[in-house]
């Protein structure tokens, strides 16, 4: 069948099974590597995306669902090759030892700063309950995320 | 090779009724949190998938009438959010920000949660407590279904028919009545051990509601009838409260569990039904 996609404001056509997972669509088949795979069974979070606009666990969406959407995966976050202020903020903070977790965090970071650009630690902890981190632990990945908010803040101004 | 997936995207019921009479074994995808685990688990498979997201009738929160009325594909992240719902029945919004997490709530439907009826959901003991009415449709006309008397029928087994869908959920809204709702989890989220909500009601300082249900504990979420009747006609004193927990803890049948004992779990319902009701007793007071 074939489906569209917009990813980070590219187009795509593919010719696929529609119910193939969206994850292994956007990395396997258009190479959005950021997206990970961990568990997927919708736990971890690792292959976080966002979909019009809303954060989402790609492992747990069928390919069909997508067709037509936007999608934004951290590729999309940088700009003409520089960083975004949140992924500067996580890389201020130590917000991660070996990254695996990371592009989901950073997806579900920027679907919360989106939605409230002021969050309380805990909303943060709230917004970030669907992304599993095993090595750095949480205290630096909240203090990278409350970063970015106060330098996206001061930029807004 | 494994021939490709049929899928279809119907943008009207009757469209959707035309492929599920073509294709009677199709899976009516919403959602796709708990289906898409299930397929990955092996435990579903399919060849045909009609995806319900693009039908316009089956969208929408609106309250009117006495009866707030959520379309089927609404989003937990939309019924926790949603100023209607929280105006008109704060209950159903804290059962939804108590589910999973934001990515699976901006995904997860209200009409999914309930055809699959998982017994440790926390839409469930709400539905049952507020006595909603679950509408469905087949190609042959609408049917309703009572939360509280028919509709989850067996473990994670709703009563819906494998061609109806569910279009809507339909809860009668009472003008002042305090509510409550309890869960304990492994972890904050988590599938429920015990969760419970409650409905309470005063006319001149004596209860006239009282509603109790149950999760997490039975193939199907329960109603407390006998610890509901004890509180009609009292003054809800901490000692009314008490009493009623108890009769709900001695009355809701507790399935065993490998990690949990039926003692602690029933201990538990005791607790959170005790809980429930001292909340939805301060909104009357």
């Amino acid at each position: 069948m074939i489906l569209n996609f917009n990813v980070n404001e590219t187009n795509h056509e593919v010719n696929i099974d529609p119910s193939m997972p969206l994850s292994d669509v956007l990395h396997d088949l258009l190479g959005y590597k950021s997206v990970k795979q961990s568990c997927s069974t919708g736990i971890c979070g690792a292959c976080t995306i966002r979909f019009n606009g809303e954060a989402r666990k790609s492992c747990l969406h069928m390919a069909g669902q997508a067709s037509g959407s936007n999608i934004s995966t951290v590729e999309g976050l940088s700009s003409n090759g520089s960083l975004s202020p949140l992924q500067e903020s996580f890389i201020n903070n130590f917000s991660f030892q070996c990254g695996f977790c990371t592009p989901g965090f950073l997806m579900s970071s920027a679907a919360l700063l989106d939605e409230n650009p002021n969050p309380s630690e805990d909303q943060i902890r709230d917004y970030l309950h669907g992304n599993i981190c095993r090595c750095t632990g949480y205290l630096s990945i909240i203090d990278g995320v409350k970063e970015a908010a106060t330098l996206l803040n001061k930029e807004g101004n | 090779m494994i021939s490709e997936t049929k899928y279809y995207r119907p943008d009207s019921l009757e469209n959707a009724f035309d492929i599920l009479s073509e294709n009677p074994d199709a899976i009516l995808l919403s959602g796709c949190q708990s289906l898409g685990l299930l397929s990955k688990e092996g435990i579903v498979s399919f060849d045909t998938v009609i995806d319900l997201a693009h039908i316009p009738e089956l969208s929408g929160i609106s309250y009117e009438n006495g009866f707030l009325k959520i379309g089927a594909l609404t989003t937990h992240r939309s019924i926790e959010t949603s100023s209607i719902i929280q105006e008109h029945l704060p209950i159903l919004s804290t059962a939804a920000e108590q589910i999973a997490d934001v990515q699976i709530r901006n995904a997860g439907t209200i009409g999914g949660a309930c055809a699959y009826a998982d017994p440790t959901a926390d839409y469930p003991p709400v539905l049952m407590a507020t006595n909603a009415i679950i509408h469905a449709q087949s190609e042959t006309g609408p049917s309703d279904y009572s939360a509280r008397d028919g509709f989850f029928i067996d473990y994670y087994q709703s009563a819906i028919e494998p061609d109806e869908i569910i279009t809507s959920i339909a809860i009668p809204i009472q003008e002042n009545i305090g509510y409550g709702f309890e869960k304990l989890a492994y972890r904050k989220n988590d599938r429920a051990i015990v969760n419970v909500a409650v409905l309470l009601a005063i006319s001149n300082n004596e209860c006239t509601r009282a509603d109790i249900a149950v999760a997490g504990v039975w193939d199907t979420p329960l109603i407390a009838t006998k610890a509901m009747n004890s509180l009609i006609g009292t003054q809800l004193s901490d000692s009314d409260l008490s009493s009623a927990s108890e009769i709900a803890q001695e009355e809701i049948l507790v399935c065993d569990d490998p990690l949990i004992s039926i003692t602690y779990r029933s201990a538990m319902v005791g607790v959170l039904t005790k809980n429930a009701l001292k909340t939805a007793r301060e909104q009357l007071l």
